[in-house]
């Protein structure tokens, strides 16, 4: 495919003061990982001597449960004793991150990056920093991960060379030590013998060619374009190369949330790995698989059929979603997420089936997917009872809003249930599947046809109908500025809830709802999720509200890079980066694969954007789209049917070009 | 000993609280009390005890004298009369009110209703809004008192200002917070967290958990638009404020992290 060619080398490049109290922030915003091996970026300069202890994380790597969390371990990185450390740059077109020192007097530049091209080899090297200039090993080291079940070990190997001072380290995974070292031994030795340049230089390769499938270039604003950029470099890290991926909501770059895995990585994440890197996307819902007998059993425990999926799961895919935590004054508060989000069985199935349509991926019924949608549907379909009138109802559970918990016929969860279980109906036998049928067109949604909008839950409008600027300017942790108990009793959400509905499945939903359900939810919503933003700004797109949009999805971009949740230092928010991409592919760009299969195509922009260029797989293809405000170009590696808005018929080809605008393109 | 503090008293209600809370100070600074007791028209004159602490009569304007004293290296801390008389209407007197504003170290004032048994300084409450990171002079403070076997309890009060904007569980705030205090203040371990209005939440700390003193980081502005938490707490607290000038340039609440790079 024909590189594009406006971006200029800077673009790619972000920069970072040095600055004493943000450098575990930076720790995680450097953090690097090939492999399923992670580095965050730990200083050579450190001075505090426990700094550089929890540096390291081996993907699969955890303790006993619960809760499970991350084995993390000492650096690998050198200490370089008398530098004083300077600025810190991180290319993402080419991997890498380097970071100025003085050291002595002299000023000098370390360079860092997990390979691309290595899985599970990173290098770092720094050119003027050995005492001579001879081709010299001058030692070897290991550090050990003991996990409950998997024991990693990183093999550390230092180098010197023309005046470098290089260390490689690799990690290997094992059932046991002596595995795992000889396997970490065994890639190091081979990364040794190839030389710090050759390991670069293919390295910088394979992020070319990542890039080559996955760029997005944003003409008009270098800030949204870097930002982008900067979300994409973690996301694309993500590939462990494994045949399971177990994606924490911060990945491997910190310890939030004991590494546990919630819907996130379902909803939020998935569908960026399945345009960009679609065998990780696989190895994801393969974790999921993977865990079914455990889900079965928790059903059954709970004496229902199917399926039940943990709020948050680890190794084994036990519940380990914490029972409690202190509040703000300190008491002792249950934690009811565990509970009572049901929501994660068809946010699962979702992810299932939007990865099959995607990518075309026939092989649905070979890889367990089949099984994941008609278990969880299976137990939702037991939760559901039926009222006097034969409709059907969802009790004592949460959304996606948690400000709100325990409530009946969550309208998320509902609508989701619904869509759920036709889905799944086509793939049990026909006495099951009119069963699915049923009670799907059972299930009460809070749909009123008079205002076209949806209660997002029974006695929502009942509630003190406070808007959330009256209270505090969003995005604001409302729960913690104003109490978790005024919340409860208004209306105030927490994040995209019903408006998560029309992201997810807006086509199975009330023509002149999304209009409706927006300017009734937005008001109310205090983004206190890092979710809430980027999916907002995708429907704000879709609603043809392209500048909102931008405000939003530019939220999403710095939630990290801005420490907007003063928890980046424990890790990044990564689903909010997968919603910032899906906010740009699914909302900006309009694209969606509807049946046949076929691409629609509908972008629209906001004015400081004037072109947007993304680079994506699709059905088996890789796709470049170049949208303006009034022309869009399409281009397929091999013929591909495309549609849009008010197309008279679709029209398969390789390369095509529209013209007009949003909602009212022709070819031309 | 390695400093002196230095407690200016003038005969006033105040002054057995000045003195009690000053011997406390030098007990934790392992420094020398040096009691002033400071009259524009008394003649400087010999040593004169107080219930068994020595005092030094010293003739001058009060801030004169204590501005005079202030600037020494060697003073660790001033301690004075926060007002000149119980449930006065004024927020401090005069002397104090100049003495806070220009001292370069810390001046730590005392209510003049301060029980006598209300003068031992076994807790210390280290309030801090947001993002707001300690000085080294609060972290010498806070080593100081636990060294000395006190207690520093931390309070990281949140508000719509200057809390994270957005929080995942509603637990996350703890989280944030504990990640706070390892960067503020990596040793201290009794960390609290309080919403809503500063002042309001730092007093009910103080009623509420036994705080003998409270710590005050400020930047020597009490004018109209400034220190408002101060001068609530000047106003109301009911224990002694160690007031400690903050010369470090303000920084943003949110410390922007943002990429540089060229324009498009």
């Amino acid at each position: 495919m024909a590189a594009t060619t406006s971006i200029t080398a800077s673009r790619r490049v972000l920069a970072f003061a040095d600055r004493p109290a943000l450098a575990e922030v930076i720790e995680a915003l450097l953090c690097i990982s090939s492999g399923g091996f992670a580095t965050r970026a730990c200083s050579e300069a450190a001075v505090e001597p426990d700094r550089c202890d929890d540096v390291v994380r081996v993907g699969g790597v955890r303790h006993a449960e619960p809760p499970g969390p991350w084995v993390r371990a000492r650096s690998w990185l050198p200490t370089v004793a008398g530098a004083a450390g300077g600025g810190w740059r991180l290319d993402v077109g080419r991997g890498v991150v380097e970071h100025d020192l003085e050291v002595g007097g002299r000023p000098l530049t370390s360079l860092r990056f997990a390979s691309a091209a290595m899985p599970g080899t990173s290098v770092w090297t720094m050119p003027g920093a050995a005492a001579s200039d001879t081709d010299t090993d001058v030692g070897h080291d290991e550090i050990v991960l003991d996990g409950d079940s998997r024991t990693a070990v990183v093999a550390i190997r230092r180098h010197e060379r023309n005046g470098a001072s290089t260390q490689i380290a690799a990690a290997g995974v094992g059932p046991d030590r002596r595995t795992a070292s000889a396997r970490a031994s065994h890639a190091a030795d081979r990364a040794l013998a190839a030389g710090s340049a050759a390991l670069q230089h293919a390295h910088e390769s394979a992020w070319a060619g990542i890039w080559d499938g996955a760029r997005i270039d944003v003409e008009g604003s270098a800030a949204d374009e870097q930002a982008i950029g900067f979300a994409l470099f973690h996301l694309l890290s993500l590939d462990e190369g494994s045949d399971e991926l177990a994606v924490g909501a911060r990945g491997l770059t910190g310890d939030a949330y004991d590494g546990h895995v919630f819907w996130d990585a379902d909803v939020f994440v998935l569908p960026v790995l399945a345009a960009t890197r679609p065998a990780a996307a696989a190895a994801m819902l393969a974790y999921r698989s993977g865990r079914l007998d455990e889900a079965r059993s928790r059903a059954a425990a709970e004496g229902r059929r199917g399926a039940r999926f943990p709020w948050e799961s680890a190794a084994s895919g036990c519940d380990v979603t914490p029972r409690w935590a202190r509040s703000l004054d300190g008491a002792r508060v249950a934690v009811t997420t565990g509970d009572l989000e049901i929501h994660i069985a068809s946010d699962i199935a979702w992810a299932v089936l939007h990865h099959a349509r995607w990518t075309g991926d026939p092989s649905l019924p070979d890889t367990g997917g089949v099984a994941l949608i008609v278990e969880t549907a299976r137990y939702l379909a037991d939760r559901i009872v039926l009222d006097g009138d034969a409709r059907g109802h969802l009790y004592d559970i949460t959304g996606p809003d948690e400000y709100h918990e325990g409530v009946d016929d969550n309208a998320f969860t509902n609508v989701m249930a619904r869509w759920h279980l036709r889905a799944a109906a086509d793939f049990v036998d026909d006495g099951e599947a009119a069963r699915f049928r049923r009670l799907a067109g059972s299930l009460v949604d809070g749909f009123d046809h008079r205002t076209r909008r949806h209660e997002q839950f029974a006695g929502f409008a009942d509630l003190d109908p406070l808007l959330i600027a009256a209270a505090a300017q969003p995005p604001v942790a409302a729960d913690v500025i104003l109490g978790r108990d005024l919340v409860r009793r208004s209306q105030v959400i927490k994040q995209a809830d019903v408006v998560m509905l029309h992201h997810l499945v807006g086509d199975a939903l009330p023509q002149g709802s999304l209009e409706a359900d927006l300017e009734f939810y937005l008001p109310r919503t205090a983004h206190g999720s890092s979710l809430s933003p980027a999916i907002h700004a995708s429907v704000l797109a879709r609603a043809g509200r392209p500048d909102e949009a931008l405000e939003l999805l530019r939220l999403a971009l710095h939630m990290d890079l801005a420490d907007q949740t003063g928890t980046t230092a424990d890790g990044l928010h990564l689903a909010t980066m997968g919603g910032a991409w899906q906010a740009i592919v699914f909302g900006f760009l309009g694209l969606a694969v509807e049946d046949g299969p076929q691409l629609r195509v509908d972008p629209v922009l906001p004015d400081d954007w004037h072109r947007l260029r993304v680079r994506l797989q699709v059905l088996g293809r890789r796709v470049e789209v170049g949208a303006g405000h009034d022309e869009v170009t399409l281009t397929a590696t091999s013929a591909l049917t495309w549609t849009w808005p008010g197309a008279p018929e679709p029209v398969s080809a390789e390369a095509l070009r529209l013209v007009g605008g949003h909602h009212r393109w022709r070819q031309g | 000993m390695s400093g002196r503090v230095v407690a200016a008293v003038d005969g006033g209600p105040a002054t057995r609280a000045v003195l009690d809370v000053a011997a406390e100070l030098c007990d934790i600074f392992d420094a020398e009390l040096d009691a002033l007791r400071v009259d524009e028209r008394a003649a400087p004159g010999p040593t004169s005890p107080l219930d068994g602490t020595p005092l030094r009569d010293v003739r001058g304007a009060a801030t004169a004298v204590i501005d005079e004293q202030a600037v020494r290296s060697d003073v660790v801390a001033v301690v004075l009369g926060a007002r000149t008389l119980p449930g006065a209407t004024a927020t401090l007197g005069h002397v104090p009110d100049h003495v806070i504003a220009n001292a370069p170290g810390m001046v730590v004032l005392v209510p003049p209703d301060l029980a006598p048994e209300c003068s031992t300084l076994d807790r210390l409450l280290i309030p801090v809004e947001g993002d707001a990171t300690l000085s080294s002079d609060a972290a010498a403070v806070i080593e100081a008192f636990e060294a000395s076997g006190r207690t520093a309890i931390g309070l990281h009060v949140l508000n719509p200002r200057t809390a994270p904007a957005h929080a995942d569980r509603w637990h996350d705030a703890e989280l944030w917070s504990r990640r706070f205090w390892r960067r503020c203040a990596p040793a201290m371990t009794d960390h609290h967290i309080g919403t809503g209005g500063v002042a309001d939440a730092i007093l009910d700390m103080v009623a509420s958990h036994e705080v003998d003193a409270v710590l005050l980081e400020w930047h020597q502005r009490l004018d109209h638009d400034h220190a408002a938490v101060v001068r609530d707490l000047l106003r109301r607290a009911p224990c002694p404020l160690l007031m400690l000038p903050d010369r470090r340039e303000a920084e943003p609440m949110r410390p922007w992290l943002a990429p540089r790079g060229d324009g498009p």
